[in-house]
């Protein structure tokens, strides 16, 4: 049996083709704007007082993620278990170093929602890049929502495009 | 399809044909190679303040991966200082066009003629990528390694032996140079027909035959073509151009699919995701897994490495290929269609190395100032940045952009998934043949979307 | 052909410019200094070296030398023992330089200020500063007094227990004493408690006594007795002292003794401790919070401890690191752990 390629043709089948082609677009592009749109669950909890101690060791930070609320004020008292280690916040741009033996205490208010990386800020060895830990403050909206149009994406991708 | 040839703007011909241009960049860059070796051996042995280490992994890895390759294709390779003192030797002149050079030119063995070697070496880059983008004298040693292995195989083999068979580098710019909007092909078909002595495959007094033995009067995929220029200068009825063209135009091309570019292309997507959960995530057990090489923890990580990239993923895939097969119904050879269903994987692989680098960049970015101040962190200020403190940047913006790398690398793969699969089957059952396949798609970018930006 | 000897020359001079300018720049930089220039590399210290890469330094009295200092790997520090000259932060990567001219001969230690790991303590190495006639005299220190506890006969290994009143006022007693109240009473202290020299000779315990044998301050509880004894040590020093005494321990002690002076700093978890002496005896640092144990100990005790380290327990000397000032300055500053449970001379905080 021969495999030959089955182009696209002008007959009725094909009409009926590209209706049910745009059908399937309609209910893709629905679908994808819901998912945009929908608005995240609102955190029903009042913003609270945080107080969190961050421990600091080569390499990584225990505990290594942490979860607010939007809204909370977060007290993050970071010691070092070993050497000389930093906390950056991502996006939030703050910067704090810890000795070992003493706390360094940053103060601040989780207004911006979404996960953040911290990073360590004092050079402490060969794997000092690679030194994170996660902030997650809410839901991570970014991350469900990209996976929801991934899911529509994945499959309305197969009917779309058209040569 | 759509094309803009850029060798018919006179002074960009003049530029791309003539040698010297090309020469005093190759030369500038081997320079600056040279001097990152010296760095990486007697610099500090700081990473963050040494120039091999920012200026290898930060910024010319991400040059390579968010520009050179997306937009270029096999760009680098025309620039790279790698093999050059081997192919200066080989061809016996560095601007002119010499009779012979030095070396045996021997045949590259048939059995080697793939990436299997590439993929083998990408492979060892991964079990040792902890103390290889830290250790700046590891960083040096293995640079040095590469030159001395290109140089060794140049004066021992023919041409681009190295660059194609042997380099890992290669073997991924290669794999993903079918995206690329660059290309160089040939004017005029109808022309070569009539051209008896095929000069840009045996070169004349103007050019060397292609360095890459690609056979230019046939190339008709980029994977080969290191965009050296050399065939520009050969070919006596200047029937050979250098073209603007769409996106992704040799996704289609069925020449060049075997089965050590999928294996490249699985490697590619299994390193990505080991990367992005050792060196991104916040595991911290697992970076030290990764770091002391020869420990059990690290045994155990290599082990998990190849059996992911070399195992696990290819053979998920191939579930994927023979699910959609039953579903529709194909009685093809599940071999090929596995070869040719992994080459769909291509735009899939080189956006999540996008949106991986996107981190990588935009966090450690910032080093490269202090670094340029003071490449061995010897105390230098040469230019009075070397105290600028390291800060990320645009973090806010890096979720985003990273979503959209992953969603776009996903989309495009879906196209060539079933387009792939309708090179062979009718459509209804090209799609049917698709879906199983797309599944396994959306679950790699679901693990990407949540290790990078969950 | 011209062309190509041309291109052979570029490349040639790019290639060996890229390795010899930034040799022939860094020699030149090292050179640049008037005065002779010593480049101290620091990296953590182990079991085998001590971290930094020269142990022994040799200048002459009066002469300027020039230091390089650069760390190979985490943040390190630089102070020179019994000067008074600032500590230097050494950041990986980074070379910090700094000018320093010995006045006296004699022996001195340099050691890192920067907690680098269990083995930061080993970071010491010594300079050693002669005459600049020439005469290799003696490169230990002038001779300089017997510490206290010498001068008193003071056995600093013994473990000396309470006498039983003060130690059954202290089961008594709910938590510790405080100091602030100690000062709301406005109770006068005794001629004793004024005197530095008595505090200095003398334990809590035996401060306790003595108030309670004085009839004047019959009708104080127990508690309220131990307050002013508290108080009494902490008007000793001076708010600055206290706060000099805060930083030099957050600084040389907390990584082991931990930052509420509880022995469980993060660099101590491993040390014998007391199990040298007593099989019994918690592993660790010692607890500058047990009223049990520190308040049957003399400042000069302490001041002994502090200059000879222990024999085995894991405690460092610091008699080379600090003039007789900064030792009392500490003791005066732990004191506060025991005595209120508090880190005097800090505001409140963690």
């Amino acid at each position: 049996m021969t495999h030959t390629k089955y182009p696209l043709s002008n007959t009725c089948t094909a009409r009926r083709r590209k209706c049910f082609k745009s059908q399937i677009a309609v209910v893709a592009v629905l679908l994808a704007i819901a998912v945009l749109v929908v608005p995240a669950p609102m955190s029903l909890a009042a913003p609270q007082e945080r107080h969190i101690r961050i421990e600091a060791s080569r390499f990584q930070y225990t505990p290594s993620v942490i979860h607010v609320n939007p809204g909370d004020k977060v007290t993050l008292d970071l010691t070092s278990n070993d050497v000389v280690h930093g906390l950056y916040v991502d996006d939030y741009a703050l910067n704090i170093t810890a000795d070992p033996g003493q706390t360094t205490r940053l103060t601040f208010v989780a207004d911006k929602a979404g996960t953040f990386a911290l990073r360590c800020s004092a050079p402490c060895g060969p794997i000092h890049p690679f030194m994170v830990g996660r902030l997650n403050v809410g839901s991570n909206g970014l991350l469900w929502r990209a996976i929801g149009i991934a899911s529509v994406v994945a499959f309305a991708g197969l009917w779309w495009f058209r040569k | 399809m759509m094309r803009y040839e850029l060798t018919q703007i006179p002074w960009l011909k003049r530029l791309l044909v003539s040698r010297w241009p090309i020469f005093l960049v190759r030369a500038v860059v081997l320079a600056g190679f040279v001097l990152t070796i010296v760095a990486g051996l007697v610099g500090s042995p700081v990473g963050s303040h040494n120039f091999a280490i920012i200026f290898v992994w930060i910024a010319w890895w991400s040059f390579l991966k968010l520009l050179a390759i997306p937009f270029g294709g096999r760009a680098w390779c025309a620039v790279c200082p790698i093999p050059m003192a081997g192919e200066w030797m080989q061809q016996g002149a560095l601007v002119g066009r010499s009779a012979r050079g030095i070396g045996l030119n021997r045949a590259w063995p048939k059995q080697f003629r793939n990436i299997w070697i590439p993929t083998g070496a990408f492979a060892m880059i991964g079990l040792f990528s902890a103390v290889i983008l830290t250790v700046p004298r590891v960083t040096g040693w293995v640079l040095l390694g590469f030159i001395a292995v290109a140089l060794v195989v140049s004066l021992v083999y023919e041409r681009r032996a190295f660059c194609r068979h042997i380099c890992p580098i290669g073997g991924f710019i290669g794999l993903y140079s079918r995206l690329a909007p660059v290309e160089v092909r040939v004017r005029d078909r109808a022309e070569c027909a009539t051209h008896a002595d095929k000069t840009c495959v045996t070169g004349n007094e103007q050019g060397y035959g292609c360095p890459w033995q690609a056979v230019p009067l046939a190339l008709v995929q980029n994977t080969n073509c290191g965009l050296c220029m050399e065939c520009l200068r050969s070919c006596s009825r200047d029937n050979i151009a250098v073209n603007l063209r769409p996106f992704g135009a040799d996704m289609g091309r069925r020449a060049g699919r075997s089965l050590d570019q999928a294996y490249f292309g699985f490697m590619m997507l299994g390193s990505v995701a080991v990367y992005s959960t050792v060196m991104l995530g916040a595991w911290g057990k697992l970076k030290t897994a990764a770091f002391e090489v020869g420990s059990v923890a690290w045994l155990s990580y290599a082990a998990v490495f190849l059996a992911f990239t070399l195992g696990v993923l290819p053979g998920l895939f191939l579930l994927a290929v023979w699910a959609g097969r039953k579903l529709a119904g194909s009685t093809l050879s599940l071999r090929k269609t596995f070869i040719a269903q992994s080459h769909a994987l291509i735009s899939l692989g080189l956006l999540a190395w996008l949106a991986f680098t996107v981190s990588f960049a935009f966090a450690k970015f910032s080093y490269v100032w202090s670094v340029l101040s003071d490449p061995f962190g010897w105390g230098w200020n040469l230019f009075g940045t070397a105290h600028v403190p390291w800060t990320p940047y645009l973090m806010n913006l890096a979720p985003m952009l990273q979503v959209l790398a992953l969603l776009g690398g996903l989309i495009w793969t879906s196209v060539w998934v079933r387009r792939i699969a309708q090179e062979e089957l009718p459509e209804k059952q090209a799609v049917r043949q698709s879906l199983p396949v797309m599944l396994f798609c959306l679950l790699f970018t679901i693990g990407m979307l949540w290790l990078l930006i969950g | 052909m011209k062309q190509e000897w041309l291109a052979r020359l570029i490349l040639a001079v790019l290639c060996v410019a890229a390795i010899a300018a930034p040799l022939t720049f860094q020699a030149i930089q090292t050179n640049r200094a008037n005065a002779p220039t010593i480049e101290l590399r620091a990296r953590l210290p182990d079991a085998e070296h001590g971290g930094w890469s020269t142990d022994v330094i040799k200048v002459v009295a009066g002469q300027p030398i020039h230091l390089r200092l650069t760390s190979d790997d985490v943040m390190h520090g630089f102070a020179v023992g019994q000067t008074d000259w600032p500590a230097l932060d050494i950041k990986p990567g980074e070379v910090a330089e700094t000018d320093l001219t010995f006045d006296r001969p004699g022996r001195y230690t340099f050691y890192c200020t920067r907690w680098c790991g269990p083995n930061h303590w080993r970071m010491r190495g010594v300079i050693e500063v002669r005459n600049p006639s020439g005469v290799n005299g003696d490169a230990s220190q002038p001779t300089s007094e017997p510490p206290l506890y010498q001068k008193l006969g003071l056995d600093i290994d013994a473990m000396p227990q309470l006498a039983p009143q003060a130690e059954q006022s202290l089961s008594q007693l709910q938590g510790l004493p405080s100091a602030e109240r100690g000062a709301a009473s406005h109770v006068e202290l005794p001629s004793e408690l004024r005197d530095r020299d008595w505090l200095r000779t003398h334990t809590p315990a035996e401060a306790f006594t003595l108030l309670r044998k004085n009839v004047a301050y019959n009708d104080l509880t127990d508690a309220q007795v131990w307050d002013v004894v508290a108080f009494a040590w902490r008007a000793s020093a001076s708010p600055d002292v206290l706060a000099r005494g805060a930083q030099l321990y957050a600084r040389d002690c907390a990584a082991c003794h931990g930052e509420t002076g509880r022995g469980d700093g993060p660099a101590g978890r491993d040390l014998p401790g007391l199990q040298t002496m007593l099989p019994d005896a918690k592993r660790g640092p010692g607890d500058l919070t047990d009223a049990r144990r520190m308040f049957a100990l003399t400042d000069a005790h302490l001041q002994g401890k502090l200059l000879r380290g222990g024999m085995g327990t894991g405690m460092p000397e610091f008699g080379s690191l600090y003039t007789t000032d900064e030792q009392w300055t500490v003791i005066a500053f732990v004191r506060g752990f025991a005595l209120e449970g508090k880190r005097w001379g800090q505001r409140a905080s963690p």
